[in-house]
């Protein structure tokens, strides 16, 4: 369990949440020259033969210490990590089906099924715990965020959904592949 | 909530002191037993992915050399009467020239704030062309390879199984004399790289512009408790090795961004102009952070910047004037920022690419070889001159070891070390940094 699986690369974190929640755009284009701004990678736009990192690379610390690799923590840097925090930042709170006035070309997560529960906090977290990390969080994600959510009025459905997409969709235990 | 001070908020809640206790997360890196140092310095590295043409950027002159240059590299060749005059204050013999592309750092060579490093490129020991031959010398890896080459350039690891490169490992060797600085020795504006790689200290990675804000952050209110709840999530323990991996690095954007970006902004503003490209922008920041350099209490510091494109299989007689007149323009308004704010003696700047380049054409561009020229600038360089072996820039003659790729005269180890020593690390250390710098004589080049 402990050296199992991987961390996903940053455009893997962001097409499973738009997978989960049916992202589409009104043009219904997916017009992507934000990625490599956000994400650090994106298609067909490697700097190089060598694509976004590699295979060799090992972080500092108890992973190389442990003779192991984390090729795709070599995108993930600090400035990267923050970057594709404050993308689910936005994708959560300001992309959402519940958002008005978006542009054409504004890719769009679908939040209705969400909406319909959003005043029962448990209720919310559980299902958006169900579609991005089949159901298993921790019990340290899922206290923060009902913290969070219930100090948000039930009138702000919209926002109260869209923490609860945002904080796992932030959160190491997303990025992370069992 | 009273919009008290986030900073006063943070260290009432206890939540910095769960910061400074992570393994791995302050960035005073080191406990503090050796002496620190009296003064501030500072290394950059520009490095020129791809590969580049540096026969082109450094161009004999006069007659005879020239005539053997403008043979080998055909349509390639810069024309003798573009090339810009440099006159080092060490005569060989020739007259040298820059790609007529860099005015800007003619003037700083002329103006004795530069140096050129000749056919510089990895080497284990010192090789000849019959050496090469006979197989009785020993070379690196993979030569002409991209990421072969940009891995020796950035760790000198030559055959050794190093995770580590050499700004990482010297970043290690003075982390106990740094103790009191708030960031990283190291520092990087373009990406996670081998170079600053090292065991026991981490560089610290931002964008072009310096550091992000966190979206949804703020100082008071239901953001702090957001933040609040965010850095317990990111604090929290985790049972897979790649999740606490993760996790590390969002501990360690969350601190720098307030405190790295705090301090670029408190900084006296820079008027110096800069290009606009991706090499400028990411040199206007670097001047900003050593203006800086105070407030974070900085005393050594290496920052890694670059620039693509090099790679001209294709197209190089179009695309070399812009990627050359790209260098000197943001190298020369750097060179200019680091007057402004009083560190130009304090600042050393200098040039790594993945390999030179053939001297043969391919019709359109030229191929991967092997050693190139290199420059280094700042007031503590001994400017206006020429260091090493500029080679014989003939097909097949006694430098080319086929198809026009010069052997290296000047080892990567020895750059290094001269580099490394004017940083402060002591001569008996410097084989920790250029793992192969006992295998030549000259140990520190003088270019410092």
């Amino acid at each position: 369990m402990e050296l199992d699986g991987k961390i996903k690369e940053p455009l893997l974190r962001l097409t499973q949440l738009w997978r989960a929640y049916n992202a589409t755009s009104a043009s219904g284009r997916f017009p992507f020259g934000i990625g490599v701004f956000f994400f650090g990678q994106g298609p067909l736009q490697s700097p190089s033969v060598f694509n976004f990192f590699s295979p060799f690379y090992a972080p500092p610390g108890e992973i190389r210490n442990s003779s192991l690799v984390a090729p795709e923590l070599g995108i993930a840097t600090e400035f990267q990590n923050t970057m594709v925090t404050n993308y689910m930042f936005y994708q959560a709170l300001a992309l959402t089906s519940e958002t008005p006035d978006l542009e054409p070309d504004n890719v769009f997560i679908n939040i209705d099924d969400e909406m319909a529960i959003a005043d029962d906090t448990d209720a919310l977290v559980d299902m958006v715990a169900g579609k991005l990390l089949a159901g298993e969080i921790s019990q340290t994600l899922s206290d923060e965020i009902k913290g969070m959510v219930n100090r948000i009025d039930t009138s702000e459905a919209a926002i109260r959904v869209g923490e609860v997409i945002y904080f796992i969709a932030s959160s190491p235990e997303y990025a992370y592949q069992r | 909530m009273a919009a008290i001070n986030r900073r006063q908020f943070l260290k009432a809640s206890g939540a910095t002191a769960a910061f400074a206790s992570y393994p791995g997360m302050a960035f005073s890196q080191g406990i503090g037993t050796a002496a620190p140092f009296p003064d501030y310095k500072a290394l950059v590295c520009v490095f020129m992915f791809g590969g580049n043409d540096s026969f082109n950027m450094v161009v004999p002159r006069s007659g005879a050399e020239y005539n053997v240059y403008a043979a080998s590299r055909q349509n390639l060749a810069i024309d003798q009467n573009a090339l810009l005059a440099i006159n080092p204050l060490t005569a060989d013999g020739v007259q040298y020239g820059l790609h007529p592309s860099m005015g800007g750092l003619q003037s700083l060579f002329e103006s004795g704030r530069l140096a050129v490093v000749s056919n510089v490129g990895p080497l284990l020991e010192p090789a000849t062309k019959e050496q090469i031959f006979s197989g009785s010398v020993a070379l690196p890896p993979q030569l002409f390879s991209h990421n072969d080459q940009q891995d020796q350039w950035h760790s000198l690891k030559g055959n050794l199984q190093s995770k580590t490169g050499w700004a990482g490992r010297v970043a290690d060797l003075i982390r106990t004399n740094v103790s009191s600085q708030q960031m990283a020795t190291n520092a990087s504006l373009f990406g996670n790289s081998l170079f600053q790689s090292a065991d026991e200290t981490i560089a610290y990675v931002m964008g072009p512009d310096g550091p992000v804000k966190f979206e949804g952050f703020a100082d008071a209110g239901i953001l702090l408790e957001q933040r609040l709840a965010f850095e317990r999530v990111i604090n929290a323990s985790y049972s897979s090795i790649y999740e606490r991996g993760f996790a590390e690095i969002q501990q360690r954007a969350v601190a720098a961004s307030d405190l790295v970006g705090d301090a670029i902004a408190g900084a006296p503003t820079l008027n110096t102009p800069f290009p606009v490209s991706p090499l400028g922008d990411q040199l206007r920041t670097v001047a900003q952070l050593i203006a800086a350099r105070d407030q974070l209490q900085m005393q050594r510091q290496i920052f890694f910047v670059a620039a693509g494109g090099f790679d001209s299989h294709d197209n190089q007689t179009r695309d070399q004037p812009g990627l050359l007149g790209g260098i000197s323009e943001a190298m020369s308004a750097f060179y200019d920022a680091t007057v402004e704010i009083g560190a130009a003696d304090r600042v050393t700047t200098f040039t790594q690419s993945d390999f030179g380049r053939t001297l043969t054409s391919n019709g359109d561009g030229s191929d991967h070889a092997w050693g190139g020229n290199q420059l280094v600038m700042g007031d503590a360089v001994r400017g206006r001159d020429m260091y090493g072996t500029f080679p014989t820039l003939e097909i097949d003659g006694p430098d080319d070891v086929t198809g026009g790729r010069m052997i290296p005269t000047t080892s990567s180890d020895q750059y290094a070390a001269t580099l490394a020593r004017w940083f402060g690390i002591p001569d008996q250390d410097l084989d920790i940094v250029a793992p192969s710098i006992d295998n030549f004589v000259v140990r520190d080049l003088g270019f410092l």
